[in-house]
């Protein structure tokens, strides 16, 4: 057993071998990999997007996983919901990714949460967790989970897809700003089922898990106040510099200046 | 002429601002200059139907917003000019 650094953690023979690729990364190293073994982080759907968050972290060696998602696995997921097979048809989307995560890596341990995202019930779900992945499939839910993240001074990583676009950012309360100074509320409407590319959801998805390990590391630039557009049709990446909010009715608008430039 | 542009984002390799935008000849509108950053960058609608396209949130010319802009989108520029351009992004809502 080695001890890895400030967070007290060991990491076993086992260990050392199975995160090897990535522990050679100087900056990651022993230490990095210790904070990922001492870390929970909380993936909010596990759909499109967080069937690859979940697996990427589950695999990466984050030592506590909860997924929490309220449906069940259909047909129509299978074009992009990795951790969601045919024989998972009917069955609790939680269940069945908890299943294939724990078989990826049993050393895991992955806690599944099969209830809504609700003013209610989010308080207890973020107890304990480092880092909030955001990986919904609506916007109302995320509001709730952005509200949920800043009062309680968790970091949020949002991502979200529609048809070859998508997008991410990293919200840190207290230094960014929060994901209503950076798409402000608005009536949304039913729009029925919207349309998603499997590797669209993939890329956004990726790079949310990479996010989410540099973040619990302390490794490299984070996408902190700066959000990622990618649009596969063009092959476009734009970096946009997002700006808080004055007055934003969530974070109070942390860093707020006068106008958006 | 040269027109200064400034944004809130950037493009690798095709619009990293800020950047210095060139006309060889004079009397060039606001519109023709966002006309040409338009086609430029082909993820944003910066410019639609004479008017500003959904994707801007707000452009200001030498400090002035577009809306106090008498002339608005026939604005002449001048060399020296200063354009910032600010991007609304509408939130993808799928997971």
């Amino acid at each position: 057993m080695r001890n890895s650094g400030e967070t007290g953690v060991a990491l076993t023979a086992e260990e050392l071998e199975r995160y090897q690729r990535q522990i050679l990364h100087a900056p990651f190293g022993q230490a990095g990999q210790a904070r990922l073994k001492a870390a929970h982080v909380l993936v909010a759907g596990v759909g499109g997007l967080g069937s690859p968050v979940a697996m990427y972290l589950c695999v990466s060696g984050v030592g506590t996983l909860t997924v929490v998602d309220a449906d069940v696995v259909s047909i129509s997921n299978l074009n992009r919901q990795l951790l969601h097979w045919e024989s998972d048809i009917r069955a609790r989307k939680v269940d069945s990714a908890r299943g294939k995560l724990v078989e990826m890596n049993p050393r895991a341990h992955v806690e599944a949460i099969g209830e809504r995202i609700t003013r209610e019930t989010v308080p207890s779900m973020l107890k304990g967790v480092d880092v909030v992945v955001d990986c919904l499939d609506n916007m109302a839910s995320r509001y709730i989970l952005n509200q949920a993240c800043v009062d309680a001074g968790i970091p949020l990583i949002h991502g979200g897809v529609y048809g070859m676009m998508g997008q991410l950012t990293t919200i840190i309360p207290g230094k960014t700003p929060c994901l209503e100074c950076i798409f402000p509320r608005k009536e949304e409407t039913d729009q029925g089922p919207i349309p998603v590319f499997g590797p669209t959801a993939g890329t956004i998805a990726s790079l949310q898990a990479l996010e989410t390990i540099k973040l619990l590391s302390g490794v490299g630039k984070l996408l902190a106040g700066r959000l990622l557009y990618f649009n596969g049709q063009e092959m476009e990446c734009l970096l946009v510099d997002v700006q808080s909010r004055d007055k934003c009715p969530i974070c109070g608008g942390v860093g707020a200046k006068e106008g958006i430039m | 002429m040269h027109i200064s542009v400034d944004a809130n984002f950037t493009l690798k390799g095709v619009f990293e601002t800020p950047v210095q935008w060139s006309f060889k000849r004079s009397g060039v509108t606001l519109r023709e200059l966002l006309r040409e950053i338009d086609q430029r960058v082909h993820s944003i609608t910066i410019f639609r139907d004479n008017d500003l396209g959904d994707d801007i949130e707000e452009i200001w010319l030498n400090g002035k917003r577009f809306f106090s802009l008498g002339e608005k989108l026939d604005t002449p520029l001048k060399d020296g000019d200063r354009l910032k351009i600010a991007l609304y992004m509408a939130p993808l809502g799928g997971g």
